[in-house]
């Protein structure tokens, strides 16, 4: 077991090397310097900006480039973001984080409350018009962009009925219970919008793997048995269905983090994706470095914590190796 | 239309509309049946022989499928006795399990309906329920108390993320009381004693060290471990009838042998009825007291184990003896039956063995009724009509008619009048065509 951990750990490392030169590599291919963008209106003279170039490390070509950041990295120095101008880790793990991580947990919590108990029933009454229309509406929505889902919610629910506000994180100048309940005023539509979007995948896996489950024997066994169709389904048939839903969960984490990144930029919330959005417009390199890592970290372990996670689910598979 | 659809081979787009359309009409009306309030009165009933345990009546199961409608189960009817153990044999696909299967509910809906037909069950405190109108919450406790289930699959029948012993206890939690130290009432079992129950129940199917199976999952025990366990299960609540679904044929030679060993202790100890569904003659004959033989849907043949073993009449049976291998008939060629089973879709109206059978018979007008050779022995085939008919003109064999008669009423089955059999065989043409 331990060892097996240790080498999924030193797999992962060679995974996110790899990430980071793909990121890296993408990051100088990229049009947007963040030079060009801050001085265009200045006049600067050209020893200057070179020096300025070598100021900021992007005076090398790519692979020295990535090798000096790497260099830094395993010393535990991420950089300095050109725009907000702090270390990297101090931008990442700020208060922005917090406002992301808890936008990000409360949507994948109502996630998974819709979407399983959804899949089950429409897989329990297969081709019935219930099924039909929650796979037709779930898969309605999981199509849209989500900056156009997004959008028409914004247009429907804040702009014409006047419910929810369009933007922001709180009502200025609010104190106390009141900015609490501010707060959760505003957040209502973003993190509706991230559920509506996401449903749809883990909904259809739902469907799918209780479908497949329903089939098997030992379903028949436990009718047979005289449990209620309810035991049946909630006991026997979705015990079952955890096993390949373990896969999902992996990277349902990362995908929300990256998800959010667009929204939050729409819904102006102060959150690590605005942060992200505007870091990768105006070209700064280390902190999107910093953030991608950090996903990418998120990734491995989500994965690795997966892997670990079908032993206890399912007791046919023991981790040996 | 029907032949041209044979000669084909395929279906055209508007006759899968067609079909589609039809099936939807026919389960839509089936399943708002099943779902239907009912009064106790609808689905209790009367048994026509006290003795009887189970009486399947004109049991029809279809499955609606794509290509059209199969009769899986056609026109089905036999007794099980108190105490007894029916074998029901037939080749795959004969409709053995699917009568057990419409027994105990568990056709897979919406395209298996149970679409005719009355299946009587002599519960334990006296009320005779019709199985097939049933609501399902009221089958629930029926199920695995009063009849309980051996699947063949033992591999696959266990749920694999489950210990074996929540399991077993699941079903006496479900089904039994225990008394309450405390106030001395009734209540559903409580863990303790379902445990011990169940580790008893383990032990008696031969279970070595139980306890320690008791904390095992399913994969981590052999075949035949999981078919004793799947026993246990079925014998938990001390049912009135077991049905075994081809117990051993998914285990090999040697554990079929300690299965059936296990099966025989049993019935001889459990005081129930057994229903043995096999295509394995030879489990029948150390097992069954009464057989069914059953081909493509029907009943073809059926009596007491002797009769059928010494004195088989219809040539399906004959064939059924003649392929079983023997030890004596060492390095011949094993016996086969000629032909295919028809179509499941578009069955002929003729007998459905026509064509296959050693007597060459082609008489095609109907489908022959099954007709009592003996007091318990009956067969549905043209020949032995004939043969009947036959005797029945002469003098002498004129008491075995008047018995046949008798027994006729007594069993249950339609009293037959003296008309011909060919008269009874058109009757029965022009009520298929309605």
């Amino acid at each position: 077991m331990l060892k097996y951990i240790i080498k999924r750990t030193l797999w992962g490392i060679l995974i996110l090397l790899g990430v980071g030169i793909i990121t890296y590599g993408a990051l100088r291919l990229m049009p947007t310097d963040f030079l060009y963008l801050r001085y265009r209106n200045n006049e600067i003279t050209y020893e200057t900006m070179r020096e300025l170039e070598a100021q900021l490390g992007l005076n090398f070509r790519v692979f020295r480039g990535f090798f000096v950041w790497l260099g830094h990295a395993f010393q535990g120095n991420f950089g300095y973001s050109f725009t907000i101008e702090q270390p990297v880790m101090q931008a990442i793990f700020s208060p922005r984080m917090g406002v992301t991580v808890m936008i990000v947990f409360i949507a994948m919590i109502f996630q998974l409350a819709i979407a399983i108990p959804l899949g089950i029933t429409s897989a329990v009454n297969q081709y019935s018009k219930r099924d039909y229309t929650i796979t037709f509406f779930v898969m309605m929505l999981f199509s849209f962009p989500s900056f156009f889902l997004a959008a028409l919610i914004v247009r429907v629910l804040s702009v014409w009925l006047g419910w929810f506000p369009t933007q922001g994180m709180y009502t200025p100048g609010t104190q106390g219970f009141v900015l609490f309940l501010s707060r959760i005023h505003h957040l209502i539509i973003p993190i509706a919008t991230i559920v509506l979007i996401s449903i749809g995948g883990m909904l259809r896996f739902t469907r799918m793997n209780t479908l497949e489950v329903l089939s098997a024997d030992y379903i028949r066994t436990a009718r047979a048995k005289g449990c209620s169709e309810r035991t049946v389904i909630y006991k026997h048939a979705f015990r079952n269905t955890l096993v390949p839903f373990v896969t999902l969960m992996a990277t349902l984490l990362p995908g929300l983090f990256a998800g959010s990144i667009i929204l939050e930029q729409f819904f102006a919330i102060e959150g690590l994706g605005q942060m992200i959005f505007q870091a990768t417009m105006r070209g700064d390199i280390p902190l999107i470095m910093g953030y991608n890592m950090f996903l990418a970290v998120l990734t491995v372990i989500s994965v690795l914590l997966a892997d670990l996670m079908y032993g206890v689910v399912d007791p046919r598979i023991r981790i040996t190796k | 239309m029907e032949t041209n659809k044979i000669k084909r081979g395929y279906l055209t787009r508007q006759e899968e509309k067609e079909i589609a359309k039809e099936n939807k009409q026919q389960i839509k009306r089936l399943e708002k049946e099943k779902k239907r309030k009912k009064t106790l009165d609808e689905y209790t009933s009367v048994m026509r022989d006290e003795n009887n345990l189970v009486e399947f009546d004109n049991l029809n199961t279809n499955f609606f499928t794509e290509r059209g409608v199969v009769k899986a189960v056609n026109g089905v009817n036999f007794s099980v006795k108190k105490g007894a153990t029916v074998g029901i044999v037939g080749e795959s696909g004969c409709g053995k399990s699917v009568t057990a299967m419409s027994l105990m509910r568990l056709i897979q809906g919406p395209m298996g309906q149970i679409t005719d037909g009355a299946i009587r069950y002599n519960s334990r405190d006296g009320t005779v329920y019709d199985m097939a109108k049933m609501p399902i919450k009221e089958v629930y406790k029926i199920r695995g108390k009063e009849i309980s289930m051996i699947f063949q699959e033992p591999m696959t029948s266990l749920n694999p993320v489950v210990r074996i012993g929540n399991q077993l206890d699941e079903v006496s939690k479900i089904h039994l009381k225990s008394i309450c130290p405390k106030t001395g009432n009734e209540i559903p079992m409580t863990k303790e004693d379902a445990k011990a129950r169940s580790i008893d129940m383990l032990a008696k199917v031969g279970i070595p060290a139980p306890e320690h199976v008791y904390k095992r999952f399913p994969h981590e025990l052999s075949g035949g471990m999981r078919q004793r366990v799947m026993i246990s299960m079925a014998l938990l609540c001390d049912p009135s009838l077991i049905i075994a679904d081809e117990p051993t044929t998914a285990l090999d030679v040697t554990v079929q042998a300690q299965i059936l060993e296990l099966l025989k202790v049993i019935r001889e100890q459990f005081n129930g009825s057994i229903m043995l569904i096999t295509h394995d003659l030879g489990v029948i004959a150390e097992m069954a007291d009464y057989v069914i033989i059953m081909y493509a849907g029907r009943i073809i043949e059926e009596g007491t184990v002797d009769e059928l073993f010494y004195n088989p009449q219809h040539p399906y049976t004959v064939a059924l003896h003649k392929s079983k291998p023997t030890i004596s008939s060492e390095g011949n060629r094993l016996f086969n039956i000629p032909g295919n089973v028809p179509n499941p879709i578009n069955m002929p109206t003729h007998c459905f063995f026509r064509g296959r059978c050693s007597h060459k018979c082609e008489r095609g007008e109907a489908y022959p009724e099954l007709v009592q050779i003996s007091e318990t022995h009956k067969v549905a085939c043209f020949r032995a009509q004939d043969e009947i008919e036959r005797k029945k003109n002469e003098p002498v064999i004129d008491i075995v008619a008047n018995n046949t008669e008798t027994t006729a009423t007594v069993d249950g089955e339609k009293p037959k009048k003296k008309a011909p059999a060919k008269k009874t065989a058109t009757k029965k043409a022009t009520k298929t065509s309605e």
